[in-house]
């Protein structure tokens, strides 16, 4: 298999996240920095450090559906924005409120909207007026710490340490409406991942779960285990919906293949590989938009970028 | 500040070198004939000399952590410690304190697991969780205060 080692980061690279265009990749790093990787010549270079913003591990990074901005949350409880003037992506506001550590940050797909997670237990929404970021407003929902969030249109989805997941929904009364489900995850919830109206979530109890999102309700379609031995942090789709890869603190990374319909209309998807990817746990993975290049990144300080040739 | 535990029981240290096993480890140790795998002995040389939070004594006078409650599979490392009371409040401490001494002391390829010994603590369920949580546990050692309570429990008593 072609792999690709992008080398640069001091300490654990937590998250990595792809730019819509599928040229350019995000990292960002227990050493405090955001790095920006982008395809020249067929080999990522390393083009921008963004390390003007944290003072504590970054945990999570993630570009608005357009390009234009780029959040980060840290350890440190700060939210960071950032916009590209043209050349380079330069801080533009800290955005504080968070108690402690920000494990999540997620951009809603017209990128009016940005919201960030963390160990208070909370969800913040965050929207901007000229580039002027404030709070919209504060969920409190889950019983522990929120783990990740994820935004399918304007529909928002949070997994949590309580192995709960919870739907927000801006209602007609002006308020965030919420729902939680029980999905039967015996552990904290590490990762969401959406593909049209699939539902991926990962957890630490060694298994991904797939959901049917529709007409407002969650039907569980598969559970995949027995694949990894250790907690699952991330899942991520295939920019077709016709994949979807796991990673795992076994080191592993697998790659399912959607291979069946059933008589209801819904997917099935079955193990294509497994593969050992790093020396250390695998803390994130992210299908590129535009092709099958995988990128995940390890506890070992490494950005790898896998051709599969699926 | 008034103890939880003012008086602990304290054991006779060392037992454990009198076992067969140990003895027998022990001899093979000088063989270079023989590989040495890290060991349930090698672990507990790491952690034994922890200084408990409360008290002036180590894990292992207080019993906390002894050799046949750690576990070996390849890579993976499971140590069972059990707190002197059941409700005590330190067992998060101490747990914080095993998981990050052996994170730093053992090739960074190991994957270590601290557990409460089953029934030894009323919040043995969720402290268990709380020791497996990544995240925490890396986010605690960015936490300038627990860090210092940490380091000192890991500096130990010789």
């Amino acid at each position: 298999m072609n792999c690709q080692l992008l080398k640069d980061h001091k300490e654990r690279v937590w998250q990595i996240a792809w730019h819509p265009n599928g040229q350019i990749l995000a990292s960002c790093s227990s050493d405090k920095t955001i790095k920006l990787w982008q395809l020249m010549n067929d080999q990522y270079k390393l083009i921008q450090t963004l390390d003007d913003c944290h003072t504590k591990s970054i945990r999570s990074v993630s570009f608005s559906k357009d390009g234009q901005f780029l959040a980060s949350g840290g350890f440190d409880a700060v939210v960071g924005v950032w916009m590209f003037d043209g050349s380079k992506y330069k801080l533009i506001q800290q955005l504080e409120g968070h108690e402690s550590e920000v494990k999540g940050v997620a951009w809603s797909v017209d990128s009016n909207y940005l919201a960030s997670c963390g160990r208070d237990k909370t969800v913040w929404i965050w929207d901007h007026d000229d580039l002027e970021f404030s709070c919209n407003c504060v969920l409190q929902a889950h019983d522990e710490d929120v783990k990740c969030i994820k935004w399918k249109d304007t529909t928002l989805y949070s997994g949590s340490y309580d192995n709960s997941l919870i739907r927000y929904t801006y209602g007609e009364d002006d308020e965030w409406d919420h729902k939680q489900f029980q999905i039967e995850h015996q552990s904290t919830i590490w990762s969401i991942d959406i593909f049209n109206k699939l539902l991926l979530t990962t957890s630490a109890d060694c298994t991904a779960k797939l959901f049917s999102i529709q007409d407002g309700t969650i039907k569980p379609i598969q559970t995949l285990q027995g694949f990894h031995k250790e907690p699952i942090y991330s899942g991520s789709f295939s920019y077709d919906g016709l994949y979807f890869a796991l990673g795992s603190a076994d080191n592993k990374i697998s790659i399912y293949k959607k291979d069946a319909i059933d008589e209801l209309g819904y997917p099935h998807f079955a193990l294509d590989q497994i593969f050992d990817a790093f020396e250390f746990d695998v803390n994130c993975v992210a299908f590129n938009p535009k092709n099958y290049l995988l990128a995940a990144c390890s506890d070992d300080q490494n950005i790898k970028v896998f051709d599969l040739q699926l | 500040m008034q103890l939880e535990n003012p008086k602990p029981q304290i054991f006779q240290t060392g037992n454990f070198e009198f076992s067969q096993q140990y003895i027998k480890r022990k001899q093979q140790e000088y063989d270079p004939e023989i590989e040495d795998p890290i060991d349930e002995y090698e672990i507990f040389d790491i952690i034994k000399t922890i200084k408990d939070p409360e008290h002036s004594f180590t894990l292992e006078q207080l019993n906390i952590v002894n050799p046949n409650d750690i576990q070996i599979q390849g890579n993976r490392v499971i140590v069972y410690f059990t707190p002197t009371i059941p409700h005590c409040s330190m067992a998060q401490t101490i747990g914080l304190t095993l998981k990050i001494k052996l994170m730093r002391s053992l090739p960074k390829n190991y994957k270590i697991y601290v557990e409460i010994k089953e029934n030894m603590h009323i919040k043995e369920i969720e402290l268990n969780k709380l020791f497996q949580d990544k995240e925490r546990v890396l986010a605690a050692i960015e936490n300038q205060q627990l860090l210092k309570i940490i380091n000192f429990g890991i500096q130990g008593i010789r």
